[in-house]
């Protein structure tokens, strides 16, 4: 099959290979079905909280919960990126083959009945563990089965990304890969080496233990194989909004993007530092030592250096684009962007709800001040301006483009208005709920928990005003949840054209400059990798073995 | 075509140049950034030393 070209890659009619459109087609049919019924959950949620609504049909307060985390931060994500990273190889690096194919639809399916799996148990009240799974809360053993298989499904489907980029590379020696594609493998290598962490725990520790083959877990173990996973799954999210903006952000603008080689130092830097660090969510966990959470702490703080990196390179595409179109102040080249083009507009305001989401970020990783904030509702607040926006809109914007362009359409005016709709509603929501979230938690409200007047505690009456308007903004989510489902309708239907949409590919103002070497020799980069994981992890976990924790028996609380 | 070939068409076009950009603007807004990173850092550590 096909490897293109530099210029093939930039061409704007280049498409997408018909064969593997209907792979990602197939994926982003799981997103639209998992953003309804995960978002009708959270509206449930919000109300609830609220205090003036309870649940009908016997339905729990935790089982719902869990249908929500499950649901959209790992089966909308995983189908959304298996799908958008096989459109980009496709896209960029030519049309995959009947191997590499087959094993994406292979993965596809895999995930379908994993998914299925634990949306039965969820669905009959034996898995009301949410998303994260901690035990000793125990769930059905099928449940774990089933999350078990939506991992191993992306491993299958990965597998094909994997051999699509490396046959690309032994075919053209020498030679600058596809940027697009570069990005896909680096985000799928952090993958393989992350999820170790949740098949280990799954398969050694959950399993028989919910089999009843073994009475009780290693409950800190078990946590901590979670987090070793957990929080690299963050940037898995967000890696492929970070291709969008990279990659395609320059080409709507109708500009160049700011530099190859600095996009490809931001994402080895992401993939060093977005494993070693899960620690930072057991800051306040009995069982691991203060001087590896320090150390954790430290590697956390060194991925603010590539998301400067990419802050920098996006504000210096707008600042160039805006000076060519005439903007000479110091700042009115944000006047000069396309803000009627809802591609950019959902993208943008994704990127802005990104800057409050990283100080939180850094806020919450910050050693003891941890303490300030953990278990509260802050934390939600903090995930959902992070996943919740950044990485949702942008996922929009780049389904704005994809949806057309795998099916012979255009984006109309219609749907342009919608997805400018989109934006504003989805803004609108998730500002006002994410703010209260977060000044609740501040407050001491915590999560993870349904509504309680606290026995009339005068602290916990503080929360209230802030619940009733996290219910308001899961209104307007909800609200804008259905203005997508309509988007997607809207962008997939209506008469075929010969000009279809464009997947948008940027050039960059380096792009014909030499790659910088080391960050594809990914020998080095799996060493460096696995070196990090080994210094942060070895001592921490071993003493989980050899200091006698004792174990836990399962519960059912629900 | 290959590399080396796009990459000479590319240079009789003139080749964009990153100093020869003006990033003013850019470099107010990253330094804004890094403002209210100590800005809110502070702010909530004066939180957490009021409360211990």
């Amino acid at each position: 099959m096909t490897n293109y070209t530099t210029a093939q890659m930039l061409a704007p009619n280049t498409k997408v290979d018909k064969k593997d459109a209907k792979l990602v087609l197939a994926n982003m049919i799981w997103v639209a079905f998992a953003l309804l019924i995960g978002g009708t959950a959270g509206l449930l949620q919000t109300l609830v909280r609220s205090g003036h609504f309870e649940l009908p049909f016997g339905i729990g307060y935790y089982q719902l919960l869990t249908l929500h985390g499950v649901i959209l931060a790992l089966v909308m994500t995983f189908f959304f990126i298996m799908g958008f990273q096989i459109a980009a190889l496709s896209r960029t690096s030519g049309p995959l083959n009947k191997k590499e194919r087959t094993l994406g639809w292979i993965g596809f399916w895999v995930m379908t009945i994993g998914t299925l799996m634990s949306a039965t148990m969820i669905a009959l009240n034996e898995a009301s563990v949410l998303y994260t799974f901690y035990a000793p809360l125990q769930a059905h053993v099928i449940h774990y089965i089933g999350l078990a298989l939506v991992i191993v499904g992306t491993w299958i489907s990965v597998a094909g990304q994997m051999m699509r980029y490396f046959r690309w590379r032994r075919e053209n020696k020498g030679q600058k890969t596809p940027l697009l594609s570069y990005m896909t493998a680096v985000n799928n290598l952090m993958w393989y080496v992350c999820t170790i962490g949740v098949a280990s725990t799954v398969l050694f520790q959950f399993v028989p233990w919910s089999l009843g083959l073994v009475e009780t877990i290693n409950i800190t173990l078990s946590r901590t194989l979670f987090w070793y996973f957990g929080h690299a799954l963050v940037y898995f999210w967000l890696l492929p909004a970070y291709m969008v903006w990279y990659a395609v952000t320059p080409k709507i603008l109708g500009a160049k993007g700011f530099s190859d080689n600095l996009a490809r130092l931001s994402f080895v830097l992401f993939l060093f530092f977005s494993i070693p660090v899960g620690i930072h969510h057991q800051l306040v966990d009995p069982g691991i030592d203060a001087f590896w959470k320090g150390l954790q702490v430290v590697l956390t703080f060194m991925v603010i250096v590539p998301s400067l990196m990419t802050a920098f390179s996006m504000f210096a595409v707008f600042e160039t684009y805006g000076r060519n179109k005439g903007a000479t102040g110091l700042l009115d080249w944000f006047k000069k962007l396309p803000w009627t083009d809802a591609r950019f507009v959902l993208l943008f305001i994704g990127m802005l709800f990104f800057i409050p989401g990283g100080l939180g970020g850094i806020i919450n990783a910050s050693g003891q001040m941890n303490q300030l904030v953990h278990n509260t509702i802050w934390i939600v607040g903090h995930f959902h301006i992070t996943v919740g926006a950044p990485v949702i809109l942008t996922y929009f914007a780049a389904m704005m483009f994809l949806l057309p362009h795998l099916t012979g359409r255009k984006i109309d005016k219609i749907a342009n208005r919608l997805g400018l709709m989109l934006a504003y509603t989805w803004a609108l929501g998730m500002g006002i709920m994410s703010a209260a979230m977060h000044f609740a938690g501040l407050r001491g409200a915590p999560r993870r928990s349904t509504f309680s007047e606290y026995g009339g505690a005068e602290v916990a009456e503080e929360w209230i005003t802030y619940q009733v308007m996290q219910a308001v903004g899961g209104s307007f989510l909800f609200i804008a949840i259905i203005i997508a489902i309509l988007l997607f309708l809207k962008l997939v239907t209506g008469p075929k054209v010969n000009d279809v949409e464009e997947f948008p590919v940027a050039e960059f103002m380096d792009q014909y400059d030499p790659a910088v070497k080391w960050v594809d020799n990914w020998r080095l980069l799996i060493i460096i990798t696995a070196f990090l994981v080994l210094i942060a992890y070895t001592v921490p976990i071993t003493q989980m073995f050899t200091e006698n924790i004792p174990g836990a028996k399962g519960f059912k609380l629900w | 075509m290959t590399q080396e070939k796009e990459k000479k068409s590319v240079e009789k076009q003139g080749k964009d140049n990153h100093s020869h950009l003006n990033l003013k603007g850019t470099f107010m807004m990253v330094m804004a950034l890094g403002g209210l990173m100590l800005l809110s850092w502070f702010g909530a550590f004066i939180l957490f030393m009021e409360r211990m």
